[in-house]
């Protein structure tokens, strides 16, 4: 009697979905990528409609349970939610053993299987259903040319539009950490030009595309910067041909080693900033030694890091990218919306990641590639030319991070619900798009200082009081950074020692129009004035953690 | 005070309410118990499916990858690829086999050629070679096969399993794997650890 109640009560809650507000799921998160009209294959070439639906569930993800075993809850909540659905064949749909993810594919988007999915977009457990269509272009079989045309990344000038490009990181050194050397010749011919290029140690597997993207991608924004490339090894048993594997001991076994000499070969050789594409995405409760190591250096030796976000599609964000003190760079796609496979979540919810985005594309060898390993080195490229400007941003990352994020802008498209962090990080794309001229001209014109919080300082204390003019729908951004302290390489970072601000923007009448109040290590405000005036932005601590190690503040503006 | 106003005041009374509660509650507690036993149910279905797996002997594999000096594939772009599919093909003959070797742009000519002296006539006199495609957002440093396993209904899932530090680029597989007999396969689900 109770089963049969039970039942008569689930069946309730679905109808209740259907006729109420719930409808919502279908309405406004069932959406159609089609690139069917972009044309990159040959006009003779005959392909077939062919779709992937991915429904995206909504159970929690953040429990002590799912952090310890995230694979066996998984394959748990998702094979429970497959049940209910009903009536599937396994291999019919996808399981993911790592997101809330069930997947299928279709053939013909008829109205057979549109009426299937909105059956399934009714389910009060779907949190968003999207189809895919695209080509079938797997190459078993099929006979087809690609002919993509995709945009190429230009050295913008320093003003925009056709002004000169005077910062072109001249004097700047940029450390990147590969899997392989960059090809010198291919960087010299493609540029033109004698690349300065130095490689700490050769590794014998000769040329990787990834790195040599990587390379190319800084020099694309900031030609005349000095890499210095420090190779992780890696590559193991992967064949290559059928010699034995490239990398002396093969595998992985000594990329930690070549990570930690890498790094100490970058800092003899004074890099400004360190590029990283690669990083670990295999889950673990704890921090792990990339993170921790990276984070420290960053503290102690005062190099700016651009990291990577990761490309595991909704997954936590990757190490040592979610160090506080690295800059974690998640990613756009080519249509100027934002990348639906960029890692975004920080696993121990104490920070926001990642802190930007950039476009994440590149055309090399003849092949469209994509990831977040492109767009790291376009922020890199960046900060190169940003320092070039000025050298004090070279002993200051903190600075860096700032000014990154209070230029930053919000002009892409987004197909989700925006989720404002308690520091004002938006959960996905954090402060928005790198955006080179915004930052170079706060830079000219002096929108930034720093700070230096102190035990002595006072609760309640205002620490910046800046009055400045703001003008009728023209926004004013704000950022502060402290380096969260990393006493060792072998240790977590402590974010004990970081005080809680608030940063406050009041009308010419002392009126608070916006504020902000956190703990985290950076911030991000931002504030659109409905009238044009005299306004002021103060930061005030409001809890003063600081005891025996001084913490430094920057922040910038821009409007 | 009409019977209807009588019955709304019974309705409104705090007793009531309390019976409001049960009944609020009582149904979120049936549907607890519901789920837990449908998730028992499909674990424990899980469960016997696995007992009916059969493991597959393979004698060797080679991962093959997406790069400058390897896997060409350079008519193929990584944009347009659904990255939650893969393709398979069971080559048991010697001529089949070239024919995915011969594939233009697909091949650095020297890696063609080791294929093709390893994979040569001889080879394909007892064994075959199962040929899997697929995308990845991601490369790490290592892949190896942990095991390969098939059900009732040929389906075969393949555990992979990926070490050292990714980059975070898309790739294209060849995932080649040595076999002693041709498999019946129906589809093919890969299993990244």
């Amino acid at each position: 009697m109770l089963f049969v109640f039970g039942f008569f009560l689930l069946n309730t809650r679905l109808v209740y979905s259907q006729s109420s507000n719930d409808k919502k799921i279908v309405k406004d998160d069932l959406y159609l990528i089609d690139y069917s009209n972009e044309h990159r294959l040959k006009s003779d070439f005959t392909f077939s409609d062919y779709y992937s639906v991915a429904i995206w569930l909504n159970y929690p993800t953040y429990d002590e349970d799912y952090l310890v075993n995230k694979k066996e809850y998984y394959t748990n909540v998702n094979s429970f939610y497959l049940s209910i659905i009903g009536g599937l064949d396994e291999y019919d749909y996808y399981s993911s053993s790592s997101l809330p993810l069930i997947t299928y594919s279709i053939k013909v988007l008829d109205n057979e299987a549109k009426k299937t999915i909105n059956q399934l977009a009714r389910f009060p457990f779907v949190d968003c259903i999207e189809i895919n269509s695209m080509y079938n272009n797997f190459g078993l079989g099929d006979d087809f040319q690609i002919n993509t045309t995709p945009p190429q990344f230009e050295l913008p000038p320093d003003g925009g539009g056709s002004g000169p490009t005077t910062y072109t990181g001249a004097g700047i050194k940029v450390g990147i950490m590969e899997l392989g050397y960059p090809d010198k010749s291919y960087l010299d011919n493609y540029f033109n030009k004698n690349i300065n290029l130095q490689i700490r140690n050769k590794a014998e597997f000769s040329l990787s595309s990834h790195t040599t993207s990587i390379a190319r991608l800084i020099l694309e924004g900031a030609i005349d910067v000095s890499l210095f490339s420090a190779p992780i090894g890696g590559l193991g048993n992967f064949s290559i041909g059928f010699e034995p594997p490239p990398v002396g001991g093969g595998g992985d076994s000594n990329q930690f080693e070549n990570i930690v000499a890498g790094i100490d070969w970058l800092i003899d050789n004074n890099v400004d900033v360190i590029n990283l594409s690669m990083g670990s995405t295999t889950f673990s409760p704890t921090v792990d030694s990339i993170s921790k190591i990276f984070n420290h250096v960053v503290y102690n030796e005062k190099i700016t890091v651009i990291a990577a976000s990761g490309n595991s599609s909704l997954e936590y964000v990757a190490q040592p990218s979610l160090a506080p003190n690295v800059v974690s760079i998640g990613s756009l796609s080519e249509d100027n919306s934002l990348s639906s496979y960029h890692s975004y979540r920080d696993p121990f919810a104490n920070l926001p990641k990642p802190n930007l985005i950039d476009y994440d594309f590149i055309n090399i060898y003849g092949k469209f590639e994509t990831g977040t390993s492109c767009a790291a080195p376009r922020v890199t490229s960046v900060v190169a030319r940003l320092m070039q400007r000025n050298s004090t941003l070279k002993s200051n990352p903190q600075l860096v991070m700032s000014l990154l994020q209070a230029s930053a802008k919000q002009d892409f498209t987004t197909k989700h619900n925006l989720s404002f962090k308690e520091n004002g990080f938006e959960d996905r794309y954090g402060t928005g798009r790198v955006v080179y001229e915004a930052a170079l001209s706060a830079l000219k014109l002096g929108y930034y200082s720093s700070f230096t919080i102190t035990a002595s300082n006072s609760n309640n204390s205002i620490l910046v009081n800046k009055a400045i003019n703001l003008t009728k729908n023209n926004p004013i951004q704000i950022s502060l950074t402290a380096l969260v302290p990393s006493y060792t390489e072998a240790e977590t970072w402590d974010t004990t020692v970081i005080s809680k601000i608030k940063i406050v923007v009041k009308d010419g009448n002392s009126n608070v129009v916006k504020q902000i109040t956190t703990n985290y290590s950076t911030m991000y405000v931002k504030y659109t004035p409905s009238s044009s005036g005299n306004y002021t932005f103060q930061v005030i601590l409001l809890d003063n953690k600081v005891s025996d190690v001084n913490i430094k503040y920057s922040y910038a503006y821009y409007r | 005070m009409s019977i209807l106003n009588t019955v709304m005041h019974i309705i409104d009374s705090k007793d009531v309410m309390k019976l409001k509660k049960i009944y609020f509650i009582l149904p979120l507690l049936i549907l607890g118990f519901i789920i837990i036993l449908i998730v028992n149910a499909a674990s424990n279905n899980q469960k016997q499916n696995n007992k009916n797996d059969t493991l597959i002997n393979y004698i060797d594999y080679k991962f093959l990858f997406q790069e400058h000096e390897l896997l060409k594939r350079s008519y193929y772009s990584l944009n347009e690829v659904n990255y939650e599919e893969n393709k398979f093909i069971v080559y048991d003959n010697y001529n089949q086999f070239q024919d995915y070797l011969l594939r233009e742009n697909y091949f650095d000519s020297k890696l063609a050629n080791d294929l093709l002296m390893h994979y040569n006539e001889d080879y394909f006199t007892n064994k075959s070679v199962l040929l899997v495609e697929f995308p990845l957002r991601e490369t790490a440093s290592s892949y190896k096969i942990k095991t390969i396993k098939s059900d009732e209904s040929n389906n075969l899932t393949i555990v992979i399993e990926a070490t050292g530090y990714k980059q975070f680029m898309s790739n294209y597989f060849n995932l080649l794997i040595e076999l002693e007999t041709p498999l019946n396969i129906s589809k093919i689900k890969l299993e990244f650890q």
